[in-house]
């Protein structure tokens, strides 16, 4: 080690004509492209596994044909509360995953704030198993009373109600159209994870309605969910109906499948830049080692050992995109800055950055490996050619 | 360019294998990239390719203060969905103003579908009036598109053709139960006919969809994908999508003047109304400025690569140096010695260029196959590819050119001193 000029590495690197300039370019965009697309991508996922909206208790989700008969609603919802395991079901408007979807504007004297509601029939308070804070949750015939229709909120949603609010509060959907009063405050549920916004909901009392197609949540333990599920969709199928069970992990992968595609995407773009360093890095080292063949045959009969001649190459390999990491971290702060409003909650984590720098360093010294096994073959003989 | 001289490139070229294959693939890896970067960047942004300049979606800019409110919160991105669906009545009213000029209502829902005695299963349905067909340019590979208030006619995409009937011959004629009805089949979309990403975030290319006349949507009181509450009177829903075609920008003008005119009983303030061109919402990636920096990534990218390129170009032609000088000294004018290095350089850059198209198409096919996705189309335009190819053969020939250029100035005694 000590026969070469290890300490003037950094400046021979850093000289003009030495061809390492634009690999260290390289690295840097690469490295700070690479570590957001990782953080994007993992956060896709995360989210979209949170706009699944499955609700803790409410394990399983059905889904049949009513095509608009009342009674089939109601017969549907009487077998699954007949299953044993069941401990309440209930009918809601929409599958919960597109609640997110719906953002609607409220009213209250001279305040406006934006909300989320989830609209369902009789039970969906025990089936989401909703934890009362103050006041009552939807009873029976709530949707069919006159006057103010009777809501529960989420305790997000009654903190943007202003700090008097509370159970009798009134206040107005706009695009409803609708009066609405306060009868019960639960703890925030379905948020949305990361979500801080969306935490503000509504229970909206729906009578059950009949469309072509009804979603029923279900209630069951944990460890029943397996049995229950063959047995909800026995309970209501007969031929030619519809009826499909799926469990809460069933619906957050469905959810997240999407998301899978976007991030493969962004992993492939990163393993192309990763290949791109690879072959950066070895094109600018393979054509040092071709200039220097005299040099390093000096070198050689200075009394460098070929061991020391490929270490040389290597260090320089390793040291030029150890440059490159460090002009992407620099990088990635006003990248950051840009993206981070774009994506809300996107983080970059340690982690992340110690695993991609450790792939950039990997592929940026490996792929000075073949020019320094070359390097190494050099023979001293050259140096007397030269003179 | 005669065959002689190019296959003296080429034989140039396969004397330092070590160096071409370097130089080659350096090159590559940049085109790679940057083809891979634009290609999604291109194709996404235009996809599906049709007259998208004269297609427009009628818009409410309602509820602005939602969108006020939203801004700047977590939940920005779902902020500008109430205005992209229209209710049932104002499709109603907008269709009628419409008058000649071509229009189609859209909306998509899960409906259950059945075919002979299978059990049923939960399908994508769109529900979409006659027009949809041309004004999307949506190729049928058999029969016809449903006509216009016919009832009991559906479109098959491929896909189901293939699921149900064994493919699009078998299938036309035939009955297939949706939502608990009887439909006949009349025709079959051919298999790449889409309707992009800017409808419903839906593509149903190479997926089971069924197409359904628009007005079957609230007859079956189908919940469509993408909805937003309204007041009763307005329909229950805002759920449909409504498209005309414009012919000139007047005619858009006028349009919106017919709609304000003709539509007031739907009590929409002067200025809610507006029209958005079909390009003017690209999906999952929204907007134009994530477009650009990934394509400035790639362009960077490519950069790198060709100066890595440059930098070996001028090693190159260094180590024929002395070749140089014996050729000049045998009578070669400067020029012809120029012209020999910037002809093996342009062989060079091809074949990088090769490799780079190659990796790029490679890449984008094993994606599109690997991680099917609605956010990105993932192939690689004939035209980027050959765009790739020129790029490819100048960034090779434009790095080669002062090297050379300086070399074959020298002196030929201090060349000919290399040999």
């Amino acid at each position: 080690m000590s026969r070469l000029d290890w300490v003037g590495l950094p400046r021979q690197l850093a000289r003009r004509g030495s061809g390492w300039h634009p690999h260290v370019l390289a690295v840097g965009l690469g490295f700070a492209f690479a570590v957001h697309a990782l953080a994007f991508g993992q956060r896709l996922v995360e989210h979209m596994g949170e706009m699944a909206a499955v609700p803790p208790e409410a394990r399983l989700q059905v889904t049949a044909a009513t095509d608009g008969d009342p009674a089939a609603v109601a017969a549907d919802l009487a077998r699954l509360r007949a299953l044993p395991g069941v401990r309440a079901a209930a009918w809601f408007e929409a599958p919960l995953r597109a609640t997110w979807l719906r953002p609607e504007l409220f009213t209250a004297g001279d305040r406006r704030w934006v909300g989320w509601s989830v609209a369902a029939g009789e039970g969906a308070g025990e089936t989401l198993a909703l934890e009362l804070l103050a006041g009552r949750l939807p009873s029976a015939g709530d949707g069919a009373r006159p006057g103010p229709v009777p809501v529960v909120v989420s305790r997000s949603f009654l903190e943007e109600l202003g700090p008097g609010a509370a159970v009798g509060t009134r206040l107005r959907s706009v695009e409803r159209g609708a009066d609405l009063e306060v009868v019960g405050v639960v703890e925030d549920f379905l948020s949305h994870g990361h979500m801080r916004t969306s935490r503000s909901l509504v229970l909206w009392p729906a009578p059950a309605a009949a469309p072509h197609l009804s979603t029923y949540l279900v209630r069951v333990d944990e460890g029943a969910v397996a049995a229950t599920a063959p047995r909800a969709a026995a309970a209501l199928g007969r031929p030619g109906r519809l009826v499909q069970v799926a469990s809460a992990a069933e619906l957050r992968e469905a959810a997240a499948r999407e998301a899978y595609g976007t991030r493969g995407l962004l992993l492939t773009l990163v393993a192309a830049i990763l290949a791109s360093v690879l072959l950066g890095s070895g094109a600018v080292s393979a054509f040092r080692v071709l200039e220097r063949r005299r040099h390093l045959g000096v070198m050689r009969a200075l009394g460098a050992r070929p061991a020391d001649l490929a270490l040389l190459v290597v260090a320089e390999g390793a040291l030029a995109t150890l440059a490159g990491l460090a002009l992407g971290l620099l990088l990635s702060v006003p990248l950051f800055s840009v993206v981070a409003p774009l994506i809300p909650h996107l983080t970059l984590r340690a982690g992340t950055l110690a695993l991609a720098g450790a792939l950039f360093l990997a592929a940026g010294t490996l792929a000075a490996v073949v020019p320094a096994l070359r390097a190494a073959r050099v023979p001293p003989s050259l140096a007397s050619r030269a003179s | 360019m005669s065959a002689h001289a190019l296959g003296r490139a080429a034989e140039a070229l396969a004397r330092t294998p070590g160096l071409t294959a370097v130089t080659a693939l350096a090159l590559g890896s940049g085109l790679f990239v940057w083809l891979a970067a634009s290609s999604v960047v291109s194709t996404s942004q235009g996809q599906p390719p049709r007259a998208a300049e004269r297609l427009h979606r009628i818009e409410v800019q309602r509820l602005g203060e939602l969108e006020a409110l939203l801004q700047g919160t977590d939940m920005a991105f779902v902020a500008a969905y109430p205005r992209r669906v229209l209710s049932g009545a104002e499709v109603e009213a907008f269709s009628a103003a419409c008058g000649e000029l071509r229009h189609a209502a859209i909306t998509a829902a899960p409906v259950a579908v059945s075919a002979g005695d299978a059990a049923p299963s939960l399908e994508l349905a769109f529900f979409a009036g006659p027009a949809t067909f041309p004004l999307f340019e949506l190729p049928l590979s058999a029969g016809r598109p449903y006509a216009a208030g016919a009832a009991a006619e559906v479109v098959l995409s491929d896909a189901a053709a293939a699921r149900w009937f064994g493919g699009a011959a078998g299938a036309l004629g035939r009955s297939l139960r949706v939502g608990g009805e009887a439909w006949t089949v009349v025709g079959v979309l051919e298999p790449r006919a889409t309707l992009g990403r800017r409808l419903h975030a839906a593509d149903t290319a190479g997926a089971a969809a069924v197409w359904l006349p628009f007005p079957a949507a609230a007859r079956l009181q189908a919940l469509p994908v993408v909805w937003h509450p309204a007041p009763a009177a307005a329909g229950g829903h805002l759920h449909a999508s409504l498209w005309v075609e414009l012919p000139s920008p007047a005619a858009g003008e006028a349009l919106l003047d017919r709609l304000r005119r003709e539509a007031p009983g739907l009590g929409l303030a002067p200025g809610e109304l507006a029209l958005r061109r079909y390009q003017d919402f690209q999906g999952a990636f929204s907007g134009a400025s994530s477009f650009r920096a990934l394509e400035v990534f790639g362009l960077v990218l490519l950069l790198a690569g060709g100066f890595t390129a440059m930098r070996l170009s001028t090693t190159r032609v260094r180590l024929q140096a002395a070749g140089l000088a014996v050729r000049r000294a045998v009578g070669a004018s400067r020029r012809e010695v120029v012209g020999e290095v910037l002809l093996q350089s342009g062989l060079l850059g091809l074949l990088g260029a090769a490799v780079g198209v190659a990796l790029a198409a490679a890449l984008l096919q094993g994606l599109a196959a690997l991680y099917p996705t609605e956010a990105a189309a993932l192939f690689l335009p004939p035209a980027r590819a050959l765009l790739g190819l020129g790029v490819g053969v100048a960034l090779a020939v434009a790095s080669a050119l002062l090297p050379a250029w300086r070399l074959s100035g020298e002196p030929i005694a201090l060349g000919l001193r290399r040999a």
